[in-house]
């Protein structure tokens, strides 16, 4: 069964047509790409994916529920969580409280069991942070737990995003550009861990990428935009050679002739 | 020993209690001095109510007085008219002090509830302009309604609060925003603050948090304003003027913004201030200004921002703890580090 299936979703601002008969079909521990050049409305997909537009056409279901109308919370209470071109970390909050943050809507207690500080509320702050701990062990940041999280080195902010993604005990995460600023090791860095989301812990993964090597080595099928248009899709190998992929990032059939 | 030194605000809190008591039994604290005392707790308890909307979750209420006229006419009325709490024995007068701060809680919750519901669904400052008109609109409500004595203010409240009441309920409103900021909800709502498109695609309810912490923040707004109608005896709506919220505003960003510390603080030191100056007469506003000034151009993020008392033991939002030994002392990093490493 798919995890997160889009079904032919459209978005127009006003006139404009952003994304046009986008279709998807992601399953357990597959590994996605969406590529095109920049504005090619890929960032409006995970938008759309996300909750935080609605598509003007289309549906977009989560491990089988129909998503139609939902916050962006109740995609996340679904099972999708998702990284930022741009991070967006919560910058005034440790590292720790980061990840913490991200457990806010599991957790079991009621405001009133918060208020009076009862047993409950004890037990489920001591499983969330033990959890969150956990997570951050996994990932190596356990000595950083006290640091704010605008104060880690960019890669580790990178790194914190996706840990806290994973917080939310998603099925699917969504990570836009994830290598986006990096130097080589650190994509490096990034690919084992992707790999490693995918692979260990079983997520589905669809990834927003411009670094082609990156995208060549990790997904498993690719799909590309250009202008909103779904222009090419399949493996790696089809989509490198197709001829109107070129074309979209060289422009012009001449080049592709040549190639 | 240990136990003590882990939970010194059982010692602590009641010691202040037990000295102000003694000042004041001994006549070394008059009468005034001790209702400055009293005032000051009640803006204590209205700047900690303030730090949970404007501090914890990001959002602008600038018309906090209107939460606090609504619990402070609402108590009144219930003392006074309802109930006439004066003929009664000590007990009752107690109880019924309490079933009415209690009403005033709720009855500001709700206008906090009807204010927030629509305002806080949008992103941005609406809720600035919605509170700062609410404010106005209150005060201009009870101008015009001659139950509560219109614009010649409610006069015979009778005196229920006392220095005991005001400072049992700033502990408990000390408690109360403690305990929020360090759970579930605190961290949902300082996620808000910080990033509320990242807080949204956490799984995060923005609105439905935001609300909550509104709602609460009114409903201690209008326990504060119980506690300042048993004090003062006489409501008069023109107290609850956008002044009055600006002066909140002054204390919470003085004393530092999210700071549970710097809220107590702030709003102590700012109350006290003026009165310890009464001695310069007319220069004592400009003294006033002039201390401002300085705290924003030295510490933009307040006299205690980013820092909190160790005795609150609050684990979340990465802050410095302070003894009050080390009040005033600046920390390296690595200290807050072990500091932190100790307190978990």
């Amino acid at each position: 069964m798919s995890i997160l299936k889009a079904d032919h979703i459209s978005i127009q601002f006003g006139g404009l047509k952003a994304v046009n008969d986008f279709s998807l079909d992601l399953e357990q521990k597959e590994l996605y790409a969406i590529i095109g050049p920049n504005g090619a409305g890929k960032t409006t997909v995970f938008n759309m994916l996300t909750g935080i537009y609605q598509p003007t056409q289309g549906s977009i279901y989560i491990d089988g529920k129909l998503m139609a109308g939902c916050k962006p919370y109740q995609f996340t209470e679904a099972g999708l969580a998702r990284t930022f071109q741009n991070i967006r970390l919560f910058h005034g909050a440790t590292v720790l409280d980061n990840v913490k943050m991200a457990h806010s809507f599991k957790t079991d207690y009621n405001f009133f069991n918060m208020l009076s500080r009862t047993g409950k509320y004890h037990a489920e702050e001591k499983r969330i942070t033990e959890k969150s701990m956990e997570l951050l062990e996994m990932f190596d940041l356990q000595d950083k737990k006290n640091f704010f999280a605008n104060n880690l080195p960019y890669g580790e902010q990178r790194k914190l995003e996706i840990v806290r993604a994973l917080a939310t005990e998603p099925k699917v995460i969504l990570l836009d550009e994830p290598a986006a600023g990096m130097n080589p090791n650190e994509i490096d860095d990034v690919v084992s861990l992707i790999l490693r989301v995918q692979k260990d812990l079983g997520k589905a993964i669809l990834v927003i990428e411009h670094h082609m090597k990156m995208v060549m080595k990790i997904a498993e099928y690719i799909k590309v935009l250009d202008f909103g248009e779904t222009i090419s899709e399949g493996t790696p190998e089809k989509v490198q050679n197709d001829p109107k992929v070129i074309e979209a990032y060289l422009g012009g059939h001449a080049n592709a002739s040549r190639n | 020993m240990n136990w003590l030194r882990k939970n010194s605000e059982v010692i602590i809190l009641p010691l202040i209690y037990v000295v102000i008591f003694l000042l004041q039994k001994n006549k070394i604290l008059n009468n005034y001095v001790i209702q400055i005392i009293m005032l000051a707790g009640v803006n204590i308890i209205m700047t900690q109510s303030l730090n949970l909307v404007n501090g914890m979750t990001g959002q602008n209420s600038i018309g906090h007085a209107g939460f606090m006229a609504v619990g402070a006419y609402v108590s009144a009325l219930f003392s006074k008219i309802i109930f006439n709490a004066a003929a009664m024995p000590p007990t009752m007068q107690t109880i019924f002090f309490l079933l009415a701060t209690i009403a005033g809680g709720i009855g500001a919750a709700i206008f906090g509830f009807l204010i927030g519901m629509p305002t806080l669904r949008l992103k941005g400052d609406y809720l600035a302009i919605v509170t700062l008109g609410f404010g106005e609109v209150i005060r201009s409500i009870i101008r015009i309604t001659p139950a509560v004595g219109a614009a010649r203010g409610l006069t015979g409240i009778p005196k229920l609060a006392s220095l005991f009441w005001i400072f049992v309920f700033v502990v408990i409103t000390i408690y109360i925003c403690r305990n929020y900021m360090d759970s579930a909800y605190g961290r949902g709502c300082l996620a808000i603050r910080d990033n509320e498109v990242a807080a949204d695609t956490m799984g995060i309810n923005t609105s439905k948090y935001k609300v909550q912490a509104f709602v609460t923040s009114a409903f201690i707004a209008g326990i504060a304003g119980s506690m300042y109608a048993h004090t003062l005896r006489y409501l008069h709506p023109d107290v609850f003027s956008y002044t009055k919220s600006t002066d909140f505003l002054v204390y919470l960003y003085a004393g530092g913004v999210g700071s549970i510390s710097g809220s107590i603080l702030g709003a102590f030191i700012l109350t006290a201030l003026p009165e310890v100056l009464r001695f310069m007469n007319e220069w004592r506003l400009v003294i006033y200004g002039g201390l401002l000034v300085i705290i924003i151009l030295f510490r933009p993020v307040g006299m205690f921002g980013g820092k909190e008392f160790a005795f609150l033991k609050l684990k979340t939002g990465g802050i410095q703890h302070i003894g009050f030994s080390n009040l005033f002392q600046r920390k390296t990093k690595k200290t807050i580090v072990a500091n932190e490493e100790a307190s978990r």
